[in-house]
């Protein structure tokens, strides 16, 4: 028989309260523990909902790795299933996005036979499609955190959009700072004007998250994107440098014409803007 | 700490027609939550840190990297 402990990881979404979603309202009630990496409002309405949680923001410490953040913060999530408890992890954004420690912790669980459940939240990108008017659809998107990104071979479509994550990150080579390496961002900017104009626009982009912001939304040419001050919110977006070029082969293969395809609108307005979008 | 303060803040995160309201007359949708007239200052002055501070929001400086 599976232990009793059961864990169920939410995401409270970018807004403080506003993107808490209604089934992650009846899990924090229920739950007889609730751990958290939140803001602070957030954190005010998750006491609103249960007078049982603990923030985990205590497990962050400067010149701390952060890995060693994130194991202390799986060991403090799991402890209470041996107890028989249903414990609740919640964490800012999507659980599940860029949130090493919350996929650590249902694995972990169900390796040990307890009923672990991820729900998803509202993430830094659905706020990212919403404020920079991008469809995924329109032209594809890839998505990237920034370090792993510069770091290694890609082969990547600059025919698609291009979403780099933290570029905060860049040259934390031990993993436990917080400021990006301005050197580091250079040779991400020569890297990407291997395969975009030098004056390719690149938006940094920062979800609003206090009642009082406004999203940042900054557009600086690739050439100049050292200039720029990042924050840990910060993101990179890269329109596709131009429309995706009709495979003849594949036409070929297919057995069609280019006169057979009923273009979709969206494909009609992703020819008719040309680039950039 | 002010209720009506942290009220308000809660009110602009959660509701957007709030915040429509706010950004229409700053003043009478303050004035309506009953903020005090010293945290409508920090308001206007952008004063995030000690606005979460006189609210009684704690925690308010966090980490945001999680990978």
């Amino acid at each position: 028989m599976a232990p009793g402990g059961r864990l169920s990881v939410v995401g409270t979404g970018i807004r403080p309260g506003g993107h808490l979603s209604r089934e992650a309202q009846h899990l924090l009630q229920a739950a007889d523990r609730v751990f958290c990496v939140v803001d602070g409002l957030t954190l005010e309405r998750l006491r609103e909902l249960n007078d049982r949680v603990e923030s985990l923001q205590d497990s962050y410490a400067r010149g701390r790795r952060r890995d060693d953040s994130y194991a202390e913060m799986v060991r403090r999530i799991l402890a209470p299933l041996a107890e028989g408890l249903h414990v609740c992890a919640a964490f800012y954004g999507h659980p599940g996005v860029f949130v090493w420690p919350a996929h650590e912790a249902v694995r972990r669980a169900r390796s040990a036979g307890y009923r672990a459940v991820m729900y998803p939240g509202i993430s830094a990108e659905d706020c990212l499609f919403a404020d920079l008017g991008v469809d995924p659809a329109l032209n594809g998107c890839q998505s990237f955190e920034a370090t792993d990104f510069l770091l290694h071979e890609r082969r990547f479509d600059a025919t698609a959009a291009l979403i780099l994550w933290q570029p905060i990150t860049l040259g934390d080579l031990g993993r436990d700072a917080f400021e990006s390496d301005p050197r580091w961002v250079r040779v991400l900017a020569e890297v990407l004007a291997e395969d975009y104009p030098r004056d390719h626009p690149v938006t940094v982009y920062e979800a609003a998250v206090f009642p009082l912001d406004e999203a940042r939304i900054e557009q600086v040419p690739l050439e100049r994107l050292h200039e720029v001050r990042f924050t840990q919110a910060s993101t990179l977006y890269l329109p596709p440098r131009a429309p995706p070029v009709l495979s003849a082969e594949r036409l070929r293969r297919l057995g069609i014409a280019e006169s057979d395809l009923t273009p979709g609108a969206y494909q009609l307005h992703r020819q008719a803007r040309g680039s950039t979008e | 700490m002010s209720d009506n303060t942290r009220k308000f803040l809660t009110s602009l995160a959660e509701d957007p027609e709030t915040l429509e309201r706010y950004r229409k007359d700053p003043e009478a949708v303050m004035n309506a939550f009953g903020v005090p007239d010293d945290h409508q200052k920090l308001v206007r002055e952008g004063d995030k840190e000690t606005l979460a501070r006189e609210a009684g929001i704690d925690d308010n400086k966090m980490q945001l990297i999680i990978l």
